[in-house]
């Protein structure tokens, strides 16, 4: 049995879960059973949505020829693999399928990085090219904690509103030049990834606790909005899957803890990195952390 | 005064940004901002209130005659009313 933690729970797996922190030794009290399963549970009465279709009690993803991912009521993935199974799971498990569960339990699943500086985190958002991860890896690289990539995840913190960035996968989705380039200590293949990406980590990188939020930057070059009915929906247009959020439980809380966002932290703007070079990387971290030093 | 009963539609979700009351309505994607006046009654209208009941509810937390918030009020439904937030319910 495998045992690893990611984005505040435990995960426990017959299969390796390869891009999650392992855990050592027995996974006592798992937050989340991923089982193979050689046969799909007949489920009825569900609403089809993109590549699956969510049902009362869960809900149910498929990735193209590969795998059947079987979400039950928050605590249970079965995972029914198909003609095209590689013998391990897949990149779409550690993402959209990790995100639906979290969403599932009521967490709010943005595309976004952060990282963690000082102890306050920095959420990075941007359309895809922006460069989030790559900028978010040269922050690491130069000492902050890694808190997430690609998919960052929400929740308030405990009795309160404050909202707080649980820890999620170890490493950054790169292009491996641009791993080399920042010095990565770790390299490990995505198979399947059609830009040829790769898993690279950064030794004790991963913070080990939630941390509130304390600042949003945007990489774009229009100016971040002002008014707080802009603030929210900008914010709003960053949910990872937000098709599938606005099926699932919890859509309420979600929205709250955005609103708790745009009502907590400074919207602030970077210019998007452009072409990878260490010179515009060194620029842009030089500017971001001069941004930071400015909010209180 | 009329005594119709309004009260919230529940396709809207709500909450404080800054010093606005910020509204998504979930099934058109749709926003709205609500000031401080506006969100008691939005509050108020958790429960189907009369116009009559909500000019009391006001009269009671703001320094204003019955006459000018019952035009207030009438005008604020109005709004709301054409914005789909809230409705008729009896």
């Amino acid at each position: 049995m495998y045992c690893a933690t990611a984005f505040g729970l435990t995960w426990q797996s017959d299969q390796p879960l390869q891009h999650f922190q392992s855990i050592a030794g027995p996974c006592a009290d798992a937050d989340v059973d991923v089982r193979l399963v050689s046969v799909l549970a007949e489920r009825d009465g569900g609403l089809p949505i993109n590549r699956g279709t969510v049902y009362p009690d869960g809900a149910r993803f498929t990735w193209d020829d590969i795998a059947v991912f079987d979400l039950h009521g928050g605590q249970t993935i079965d995972v029914f693999p198909l003609a095209g199974w590689t013998g391990e799971l897949p990149w779409p498990f550690f993402s959209t399928v990790a995100a639906l569960q979290l969403a599932w339990r009521g967490a709010l699943p943005l595309h976004a990085s952060a990282v963690a500086m000082a102890g306050k985190a920095i959420l990075l958002c941007g359309e895809s090219g922006a460069g989030k991860s790559t900028v978010c890896s040269a922050l690491v690289a130069q000492g902050a904690q890694l808190l997430s990539d690609d998919l960052t995840v929400l929740r308030a913190a405990a009795g309160g509103h404050q909202p707080m960035i649980l820890p999620g996968r170890p490493g950054v989705r790169l292009l491996p030049q641009i791993a080399a380039a920042l010095g990565a200590a770790n390299v490990q293949p995505i198979p399947g990834d059609h830009r040829g990406k790769v898993m690279a980590r950064w030794p004790a990188a991963l913070a080990d606790s939630p941390v509130p939020v304390a600042a949003i930057i945007l990489l774009q070059d229009a100016p971040a909005p002002t008014a707080p009915v802009h603030r929210l929906a900008c914010l709003r247009q960053q949910r990872f899957r937000p098709r599938w959020l606005d099926l699932l439980p919890f859509a309420k809380q979600r929205f709250e803890l955005l609103a708790a966002l745009a009502h907590t932290a400074p919207l602030l703007t970077l210019a998007p990195l452009g072409p990878f070079s260490q010179a515009a990387v060194t620029q842009r971290t030089a500017e971001l952390r001069a941004l930071v030093a400015t909010i209180a | 005064m009329n005594e119709t009963k309004w009260q919230r539609k529940d396709n809207w979700v709500g909450s404080q940004v800054d010093d606005a009351f910020v509204m998504l309505d979930f099934e058109a994607g749709k926003y709205v901002s609500l000031n401080t006046t506006a969100t008691r009654v939005w509050e108020a209208l958790e429960q189907p209130c009369s116009e009559a009941e909500l000019v009391g509810k006001l009269t009671g937390a703001y320094a204003v005659s019955p006459a000018q918030c019952s035009a207030a009020v009438t005008r604020l439904l109005t709004d709301l009313h054409g914005k789909g937030l809230v409705r008729q319910v009896a």
